[in-house]
């Protein structure tokens, strides 16, 4: 495949992910299917740093990715612990009736 | 003079008396009285050995060598060329003039304190002050370099401040304290800038080093003159002089033994001391010396005529402590300068003498200081009453008293100096002192302990003892022989009898002074008889004080009667200084303060500040209203933020 050739496809694609992971975020009241929207997000990015990478034939934009996917590990610990607690105190889990910070 | 010898000397006299009053101010509370009493006087006894060993090495060293200076360390050093502050001493006849009399005088005050607190509870408290006060005024004379002069400058108000208001129950000791502590402010003020000026002119603090280039001051310029004027204020705060002279009457409500040491024998006589230190300077500044001596001899008169009516033992002494000072600042004024330290020595002895043999009649009277209720006491204190007298005779200048001796030697100085009719005018002002001294130290030992018993308290009345009485003993006999045995000594040294021995002792730091003789030549039958008259103004003074107040009934309104009305209400009310001061100082500092708490305060100060924490809880407020608390609402300001930026970016990328 050329890399110059498939080089807008692959930015399209990674848009098109993007749009629906951040559709997911505002739409859905599921804390669980929230995150995995924010990781399409992260993963949409991922795809944007590794094809310019290619395109610019520079390893900078692997080692982005991989970076990006370390912090998203983590990011994922932390994420399904906080929804685990919310889960022990016996609440409902809609990230909607999550609003103490606004009280 | 071996340096070495003197530093270790020097250092020892300084550190004896801190370290009893780090002993008695750290572990006070756990001694005992007696553990307490013995470390407060052992010390000051042991400083004044050392301070007897440093005289013989002055007395012993050749004529040449009189003065040494040594380092102790270097304190502050800004490298070469910049300025450096060394904490070093001067050993010379002036600074060994000053630790005798500061050790000696200082060390019988210290026993007379034993018996005179031996009621009170906070002994500790107060050995330990008064050793700081001992060490702080050694600090001061022995000092070689302006920055340490300032510094025990400071450190003597200090412990005069603490010790003024020792009894800090008492509201009116807590106010004098702190107006003493203030007006001598007022005067380290004035040091420090004459301290700037000098470094800025000659680049070094160090006072054989400013001597040094003395000679780089024109004579008579505006600087030279602009420097020894703060430094003469700096000691009118000190010493008590007009117009800063309202804080020692006030002070005498710290206890008896304070007002001997610190009121009448030392730290009131700093600034005469100073004058005298910085001598060279004030001979080229001709304007300033006239403004000290002016300034001098009004003090000298103002506090004479006050003291005719006042009715506290204590203050009568005290505006005759004030009055004797301005003779001293009067006399560095016209360059006596032996003169000056001759009487200052004198007047440490007579003036402790009287004001301890007043504290035994206080003591005696159970704290009662109005000399309205006393009189006949001689009955029932003999032995303090011949004492007393002493003194009184020493301070009214009867001839072969040790004040004799150095007033008459004074007054004869300035009748030999001075430009046209000054001296005579001079002479004439020292002649109505002398009459107003007479008057005022035999109307007090006339009211006190002659005449009928007051009150019935006089009855109950006891001698003071032993340990009170000693001190008081001792005194009363230097102030009778000091005087006669000095002028002997001179006998056989020289032909003066007059300050002979004084002025050749101190000759050697005065030699560089320029404004002419130092030596009063009292030789010559002018001399004799100016001091002959001047003696019988003193001898017409006492007289005419023992004519009104020994016959009659010791009732001060009585005379106040006989003379103009103006005056004697003049005088009781002490020419109204402290009403004026408070009227023009202290009512508007408090009316400014009272307006500022009331209108700046709220408004301005608190108006600005209150309007920055209103904004910033308005500005809270609206952005409170984006916290929601949704998720998605974040998302969405997250996300749009985002499309905003990505949009200008492409606008501004695409033109």
């Amino acid at each position: 495949m050329n890399a110059t050739n498939d080089f807008p496809f692959l930015l399209g694609l990674a848009a098109f992910l993007f749009s629906i992971g951040a559709l997911g975020v505002l739409i859905r009241r599921n804390p669980i299917v929230v995150f995995m929207c924010i990781e399409l997000m992260l993963n949409a990015v991922n795809i944007v740093f590794v094809s310019y990478g290619r395109y610019l034939n520079s390893e900078e934009g692997q080692v982005f990715a991989f970076m990006v996917i370390v912090v998203a590990a983590a990011e994922v610990v932390v994420g399904l612990a906080l929804i685990t607690q919310v889960f022990r105190l016996g609440r409902e889990l809609d990230v909607d009736d999550l609003d103490e910070m606004s009280k | 003079m071996n340096t070495t010898t003197v530093a270790v000397c020097g250092s020892l006299l300084m550190l004896l008396p801190l370290a009893g009053a780090l002993v008695n101010g750290l572990a006070g509370p756990r001694l005992s009285r007696n553990t307490v009493n013995l470390v407060g006087t052992v010390s000051i006894f042991a400083a004044f050995v050392v301070a007897c060993v440093m005289l013989t090495l002055v007395v012993g060293a050749p004529a040449s060598a009189k003065s040494a200076t040594v380092s102790l360390w270097q304190w502050i050093n800004l490298g070469h060329g910049g300025l450096s502050v060394g904490v070093d001493l001067t050993l010379d006849p002036l600074s060994a003039v000053m630790i005798m009399v500061i050790t000696g005088v200082g060390f019988l005050i210290h026993v007379y304190s034993v018996g005179y607190m031996a009621e009170d509870r906070g002994i500790a408290r107060f050995f330990s002050y008064m050793n700081f006060f001992i060490f702080s005024m050694l600090v001061l004379v022995l000092a070689a370099d302006l920055v340490i002069l300032i510094i025990g400058w400071a450190l003597v108000a200090l412990s005069s401040y603490l010790l003024i208001g020792f009894w800090y129950e008492r509201p009116s000791a807590v106010i004098a304290a702190r107006k003493a502590f203030i007006t001598q402010v007022i005067g380290d003020v004035a040091l420090v800038i004459a301290a700037f000026l000098i470094v800025l002119k000659v680049g070094t603090l160090s006072i054989p080093g400013i001597f040094a280039s003395a000679g780089s001051f024109p004579s008579s310029g505006l600087l030279v003159t602009g420097i020894c004027s703060l430094l003469a204020i700096g000691a009118f705060a000190k010493s008590a002089q007009f117009p800063l002279h309202t804080w020692l009457p006030d002070a005498m409500e710290g206890p008896t033994p304070v007002s001997a040491l610190i009121h009448a024998a030392t730290m009131v006589t700093a600034g005469v001391y100073l004058i005298a230190r910085f001598h060279p300077l004030f001979d080229r500044a001709p304007v300033a010396q006239g403004m000290v001596a002016c300034v001098g001899i009004g003090t000298a008169v103002m506090a004479g005529v006050i003291a005719l009516s006042q009715v506290d033992i204590k203050r009568v002494i005290a505006y005759s402590t004030m009055s004797q000072i301005g003779l001293m600042i009067f006399a560095v004024g016209i360059g006596a300068y032996s003169a000056a330290m001759y009487h200052l020595a004198a007047h440490a002895v007579f003036k402790a003498l009287l004001f301890m043999a007043a504290g035994n009649v206080i003591h005696a009277l159970h704290d009662e200081q109005d000399i309205r209720l006393m009189g006949g006491l001689a009955a029932r204190m003999r032995r303090t009453e011949l004492c007393f007298l002493s003194g009184t005779f020493a301070l009214a200048g009867i001839p072969f008293f040790a004040g004799f001796f150095s007033k008459e030697g004074l007054l004869g100085f300035g009748l030999t100096n001075g430009p046209g009719a000054v001296p005579w005018i001079l002479y004439i002002v020292g002649l109505v002192i002398n009459v107003l001294t007479g008057l005022y130290a035999f109307r007090l030992w006339a009211t006190v302990f002659r005449g009928e018993a007051q009150t019935a308290r006089v009855y109950a009345a006891h001698e003071a003892p032993p340990m009170m009485l000693g001190p008081v003993t001792i005194l009363a006999v230097l102030s009778a022989s000091l005087g006669i045995v000095l002028g002997i000594w001179a006998l056989f040294l020289h032909a003066n009898v007059l300050v002979g021995v004084f002025t050749s002792f101190l000759a050697p730091v005065f030699t560089t002074a320029t404004s002419g003789p130092i030596a009063v030549d009292l030789g010559t039958w002018q001399a004799v008889l100016a001091g002959t008259i001047g003696t019988l103004a003193s001898l017409a003074g006492a007289g005419l004080a023992a004519r009104m107040w020994l016959q009659h009934r010791p009732d001060p309104s009585v005379v106040l009667e006989r003379l103009p009305r103006a005056l004697p209400q003049l005088s009781y009310n002490k020419f109204y200084f402290d009403e004026i001061y408070d009227a023009l100082l202290v009512r508007p500092t408090i009316a400014l303060a009272r307006t500022t708490r009331k209108v700046i305060e709220p408004r301005v100060m608190d108006g600005w500040v209150r309007a920055i924490a209103d904004a910033c809880s308005e500005l809270g407020g609206w952005a409170r209203d984006y916290q929601t608390g949704l998720i998605r609402d974040y998302a969405s300001y997250m996300i749009l933020a985002a499309g905003i930026f990505v949009v200008a970016t492409i606008v501004l990328v695409s033109r």
